[in-house]
């Protein structure tokens, strides 16, 4: 028989004046299992709880109700209370006669029946409470960056510097991501390279930061606290401990190939960094361009190499590693091909062509028919950078000449639900003011336009920004560009001005699209080797919009930078540091406790459908195999993962057996309040 | 301060269940703000109305209740992110099974309430109570029911009376 | 047509591909057939198909007739269109692996709705309702089918497959209720319609519960009402419409209706049709942001 205690708190007067706590009391003594009342004047209070923890021990009782407020606002107290008391505190309950009975009706014949009949349900409830215990799991106190951009590398720094053992894998041969290629950077127009290399070298040095270049994540298994990640690092062709980045094989190798990092603006050798600042600076040899890997031709690099690090047969490594946490931070593109909407252009590092000069020098590109003088957001960064091909001069791709008049258009792709994506890419109106701005400083005499439709500048000195931008020359017009054509050399940009109604034509040396911001064109694959979800455009999705912007759907992993939406610099800063405040945070404690409100399955009953594995929103659910005493399978059943489990119950309610449960709200619970509330029915 | 409660001949019970990040909140804050509802409903705290089985409405109904109350957080809101999608699918489905079977589908209500319509929640709560007492008593159980709650609303208006 | 089903079969047994055929043969009087587990390459001759074999097989395929089949691994089994439906549910649900069966197609002109009303010929009045408007009559997933197989278009949303449903649709809420309430008071609970449904596989059925005693045991209306919302909400977007479960009940009450109705209330809301694809997650574990809130508050 249950020894059940309800505590009838008055609340002072919040309760008593319309409900009659006394006889409340009364009939819930009358019930079957309680053994002790009281009706007590402030129950929270500390000689309140005192009392509430006397009867628990003098009285043996082995579950307590609280007729109180709502279980928000004292809960955890009472439940604390009850563990100090030697109870379980999963063996409490408050029934809420106060937020749903006293302050709500003023009848006090009729507050005080709904009060009976709120504590009747609880009593009923509490009688199939199971007594339940935290989940202690062991946790791996390393973490593991995917992307190697600023968000990468801030969260890295933060983690590192507060003790964290911290792994970066960067799929590219360095780190630096799409800020390495800014020029300078709004809205204090400070040069982009001269704030992040600092950062790059600080990872590198950092005696707890592991760099895994020109690597990626193939494979995750397990759960917060205990992932398991399998690394792919990739043949560099060079040993990486010998090379001392010298460059003499870079500066020697006869072959090269468009560069990706100056989005094919220019050439690169074979073997390569990527930029002169890489970290580290361990070059690769591409091998689907190397002659000697493809046909045993040249190896000259190996011939220079003073440290001899060059190895032609290097293969391909797998690294197991475990981690703690993950952060995800792959950040972003720009959309691809959204320009054939102008008269069938393509950006240039879409459809690699050769190029006519010698690299560093590379510029002018050949016409071919197509307008390369139309270029994306990135390519005017390379083209404005002083460490770009250019060395800072902005001059066309075409055949290199000074552009006198260029045309901006913003909003390429975005806010465009038939040709491109729904949502704006936020920072276009900034950059796109950016640019016109180092255009100016670098054509004195150069005529900007800039082709809108709304300017946004929502931050932190950002329209003051753009007053600037069109203080110093640029010509805002506010309308869409319909079409652009060829002109001799020159480019007919055919626009609207739609304030005032007149068709606007400018023949412009030079055209930069402020292209759209989308996801990596690999997105949803890493989602699915991360199992993390993601949006329909391929960002990965936030735990909750609002409360838990950076937590990935799945325990453990957070998410940082454009990988989970559009962000400039500032906000995906702010949003590495967060990350790395959650890892910190989970990385605390020494071991991880974990709620025990979780589903469990009883196997034995399960009939392996999975559709508890398909809604589960938080995969915590696993297919296991069960096996007889001799090891032989006897059964397939599902397994749910306290370390993941969030406790929705969304698997209880699509399970037709009935074969799993949610602790704290089992069937058995919610039943006999049902049925307490039906009252007697023959 | 709020109005005297009327009590009718007939008193439906209402048994809501309820999400507890969402709908439990709002009518807390009915509570603080100090709003008026009808007192005939009584709320099941889940933590999702994805948690919200079919099974526990039927359960409600064959325990005598005549109107049965689903609400959770607005779609996109929900805490879990998919819950309230599987329940909305879920209700969409026994609903329409309810109405072959002849039961009365205004019996149920389903609504999305966020943790700040206090205001909201009050007022489907009364409608909702109106409605139901207005359609009487559930008729599956008419002959079956002894309700002591109902039966002690009545009895105190044909005291006052 | 079944001379070459048989041939198929016997071949299948002789290599050993499969360790049994499951399919019709004569019954105890002409208007019947039975189910045979044919396990000898000579007894193929037995094996027959017509529109008297009204079973449907795939309930030995569910696990919960294991113990019928103990120890064989892979069975053939001979289906109409409406039991492929069931066949491919099953494997969507895990059920069944795809290669645990050989499905031996037959095409089919509709089968009778009950062996009492066989006169020797098929007709509009003895055919069952769930024939109406099918559209598997040449069947779907099989791994045999004898002759050409034409192509059918199966994208088309399901006929109101009984007018039944519909006569029901249009009687008044409380006269409907009046239908179900004298119907209902028929049901003894012997869970004939459970046991014979391909798709009640749970190990432990909701009705075998005590913790907590889902469905009243006692022989009470109240009880049998849960029952029977229960079941149909456990079926809703996994029914595959066999008929089975109305066809076994002892005392007539045509359970199946529910189904039928919940059938169409899936396609409605959902365009979605159970016993398609072998990947198919049913409507209620999956979800459109998008979906109809019509009644949502
Ligand atoms: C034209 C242009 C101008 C801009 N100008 C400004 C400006 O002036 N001021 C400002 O504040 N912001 C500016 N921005 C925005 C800024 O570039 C971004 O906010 C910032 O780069 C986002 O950083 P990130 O680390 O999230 O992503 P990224 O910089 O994209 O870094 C992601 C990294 O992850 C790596 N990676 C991707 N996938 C994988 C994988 N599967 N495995 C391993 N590694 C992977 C990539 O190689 C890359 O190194 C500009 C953007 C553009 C397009
Ligand atoms: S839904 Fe139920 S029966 Fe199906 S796998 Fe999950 S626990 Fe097992
Ligand atoms: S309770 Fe929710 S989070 Fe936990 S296993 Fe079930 S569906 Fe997944
Ligand atoms: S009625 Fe429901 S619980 Fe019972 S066997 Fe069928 S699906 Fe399973
Ligand atoms: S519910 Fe009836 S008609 Fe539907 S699959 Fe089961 S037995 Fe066949
Ligand atoms: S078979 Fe008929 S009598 Fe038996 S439980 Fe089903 S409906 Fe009731």
């Amino acid at each position: 028989m249950a020894k059940i205690g309800v505590f009838v708190c008055q609340c002072g007067n919040n309760i008593a004046r319309t409900v009659d706590t006394a006889e409340v009391a009364k009939y819930c003594s009358e019930q079957d299992g309680v053994v002790h009342v009281e009706d007590y004047k402030f129950m929270c209070s500390a000689p309140g709880q005192e009392m509430f923890k006397k009867a628990i021990k003098e009285k043996g009782l082995d579950a307590c109700i609280v007729s109180a407020c709502s279980p928000k606002m004292h809960e955890a107290t009472f439940r604390n209370a009850a563990e100090a008391a030697g109870l379980n505190p999963f063996k409490v309950e408050i029934a809420n006669i106060r937020e749903q009975c006293s302050w709500v009706h003023d009848d006090k014949e009729v507050g005080t029946v709904k009060s009976k009949d709120l504590t009747k349900m609880m009593i009923e409830r509490i009688k199939f409470n199971k007594p339940l215990e935290r989940y202690v799991m062991p946790l791996t106190k390393r973490a593991l960056i995917v992307g190697g951009g600023i968000a990468g590398i801030q969260a890295a720094l933060d983690l590192a510097q507060a003790g964290v053992d911290v792994h970066i894998v960067e799929r590219e041969p360095s780190l630096g991501g799409n800020m390495a290629r800014l020029s300078e950077t709004f809205p204090t127009l400070d040069c982009s390279q001269c704030i992040m290399t600092p950062r790059m070298v600080e990872v590198q040095n950092h005696p707890l930061i592991t760099v895994h270049a020109y690597a990626e994540l193939e494979q995750l298994s397990g759960f917060i606290g205990n992932f398991r990640a399998r690394i792919r690092q990739k043949a560099k062709f060079v040993i990486d401990d010998l090379c001392t980045g010298c460059g003499e094989c870079w500066e020697k190798c006869p072959f090269s190939t468009e560069s990706e990092f100056e989005m094919g603006l220019v050439k690169r050798p074979i073997i390569y960094i990527p930029f002169p600042q890489a970290v580290p600076t361990v070059p690769v040899i591409d091998k689907t361009e190397c002659p000697k890997i493809l046909k045993d031709k040249c190896g000259l690099c190996a011939d220079v190499c003073g440290p001899d690090c060059i190895d032609f047969t290097q293969q391909d490594e797998i690294k197991e590693i475990d981690f703690g946490a993950i952060i995800v931070a792959t950040g972003f593109q720009l959309m691809p091909n959204v320009y054939r909407e102008y008269g069938g252009w393509r950006p240039p590092h879409m459809t690699p062509k050769k190029l006519t000069a010698k690299m560093r020098k590379a510029l002018p590109r050949s016409d071919a028919g197509r307008l390369v003088d139309v270029i994306n957001g990135l390519e005017f960064e390379r083209l404005a950078s002083a460490s770009g091909p250019t060395g800072g001069q902005i001059r066309r791709p075409s055949d290199g000449k000074i552009p006198e008049i260029v045309v901006f258009i913003a909003c390429v792709g975005s806010r465009d639900c038939n040709k491109g994506v729904e949502y704006c890419s936020k920072i276009c109106c900034m950059y796109t003011a950016k640019h016109t701005m180092l255009y100016q400083h670098a054509v004195h005499h150069g005529k900007s336009y800039v082709f809108y439709m709304d300017i946004r500048a929502g931050g932190k000195g950002y329209e003051e920004f753009i007053n600037r931008a069109q203080d110093e020359g640029a010509q805002y017009v506010r309308g869409r560009v319909s079409r652009l054509t060829k002109k001799g050399d020159r480019i007919l940009v055919k626009g609207a001005d739609t304030l005032t109604g007149q068709a606007v034509d400018v023949e412009a040396d030079m055209v930069v699209l402020a292209t759209a911001m989308v996801p990596q064109g690999d997105s949803e694959q890493v989602a699915q080797t991360l199992g993390i979800g993601y949006d329909k455009h391929g960002f990965f999705s936030e735990q909750h919009p609002k409360l838990m912007p950076v937590e990935s759907s799945t325990g453990g992993i957070f998410l940082a930078g454009a990988c989970q939406s559009v962000k400039d610099i500032p906000e995906t800063v702010s949003q590495a540091s967060a990350t790395a405040a959650k890892v910190l945070a989970l990385f605390s404690k020494d071991e991880m406790m974990r709620d025990p409100e979780v589903a469990i399955v009883d196997q034995e009953k399960c009939m392996n459908c999975w559709d508890c594995v398909t809604v589960c929103p938080y995969l915590a659910i696993e297919r296991v195999e069960l096996k007889d005493r001799n090891g032989n399978f006897r059964k397939w059943a599902a397994y749910v993962n306290p370390g993941l489990c969030q406790g929705c119950g969304i698997c209880n309610t699509a399970c037709r057996s009935k074969s799993i449960e949610l602790m704290g709200y089992t069937n058995e619970q919610v039943y006999a309040q049902i049925t307490a509330f039906g009252g007697d029915i023959i | 301060m709020g109005k005297k409660i009327e009590i009718h001949d007939f008193e439906p019970k209402i048994m809501a269940f309820v999400c507890k990040w969402c709908t439990y909140s709002g009518a807390d804050l009915a509570g603080t703000s100090r709003m008026d509802y009808s007192p005939n409903v009584r709320m099941i705290r889940l933590p999702c109305s994805g948690r919200i089985d079919p099974q526990f409405m039927i359960k409600a109904f064959e325990q005598g209740a005549d109107g049965v109350f689903v609400s959770g957080c607005h779609p996109g809101d929900c805490h879990y992110n998919e819950g309230n999608y599987y329940a909305r699918r879920r209700n969409t489905t026994f609903r329409q099974l309810l109405d072959f079977n002849g039961i009365d589908i205004e019996r149920i209500e389903f609504s999305w309430i966020s943790a700040a319509e206090a205001i909201k929640w009050t007022e489907v709560i009364d409608a909702f109570t109106d409605k139901v007492r207005e359609l009487g008593r559930h008729p599956q159980y008419n002959d079956d029911i002894v309700d002591p709650y109902a039966q002690f609303l009545v009895q105190k208006k044909q005291e006052s009376a | 047509m079944i001379e070459e089903i048989r041939n198929q079969a016997r071949q299948l047994l002789e290599n050993g591909e499969v360790d049994v055929v499951i399919g019709y043969a004569e019954g105890s009087d002409p208007s019947r057939t039975t189910p045979i587990f044919v396990r000898k390459a000579e007894d193929v001759e037995k094996l027959i198909y017509d529109s008297r074999c009204i079973n449907s097989l795939p309930i030995y395929l569910n696990k919960r007739h294991e113990y019928t089949r103990k120890g064989w691994k892979k069975s053939a089994i001979i289906g109409k269109g409406c039991d492929i439906r069931a066949i491919v549910q099953l494997i969507a649900e895990n059920q069944l692996k795809r290669d645990e069966v050989y499905i031996l197609g037959v095409p089919c002109e509709g089968v009778v709705s009950h062996p009492d009303k066989w006169d020797g010929s098929l007709h509009d009045g003895n055919r069952a309702s769930k024939c109406t408007g099918c559209d598997v009559m040449t069947p779907h997933e099989t791994d045999f089918f004898p002759g050409e197989k034409p192509e059918v278009d199966r994208s088309k949303p399901y006929e109101v497959t009984s007018p039944k449903v519909a006569n029901l649709m249009e009687l008044e809420l409380d006269k409907r209720f009046a239908f179900w309430r004298t119907d209902f008071d028929r049901c003894f609970k012997c869970y004939a319609c459970r046991e014979v449904c391909p798709h009640c596989s749970c190990n432990v059925c909701i009705t075998d519960e005590t913790t907590p005693s889902w469905i009243d045991p006692a022989a009470h209306k109240k009880g049998i009402f849960s029952w029977h919302l229960t079941r149909a909400m456990h079926l809703v977007g996994r029914c595959t419409g066999c008929g089975e479960c109305t066809r076994a009940c002892p005392m007539d009450i045509q359970v199946d209706l529910f189904n039928q109705r919940m059938k169409e209330v899936v396609q409605e809301s959902y365009s979605y049709k159970p016993g398609y694809s072998l990947e198919d997650k049913h409507p209620l574990i999956t979800y459109k942001v998008d979906d109809r809130e019509d009644f949502i508050k």
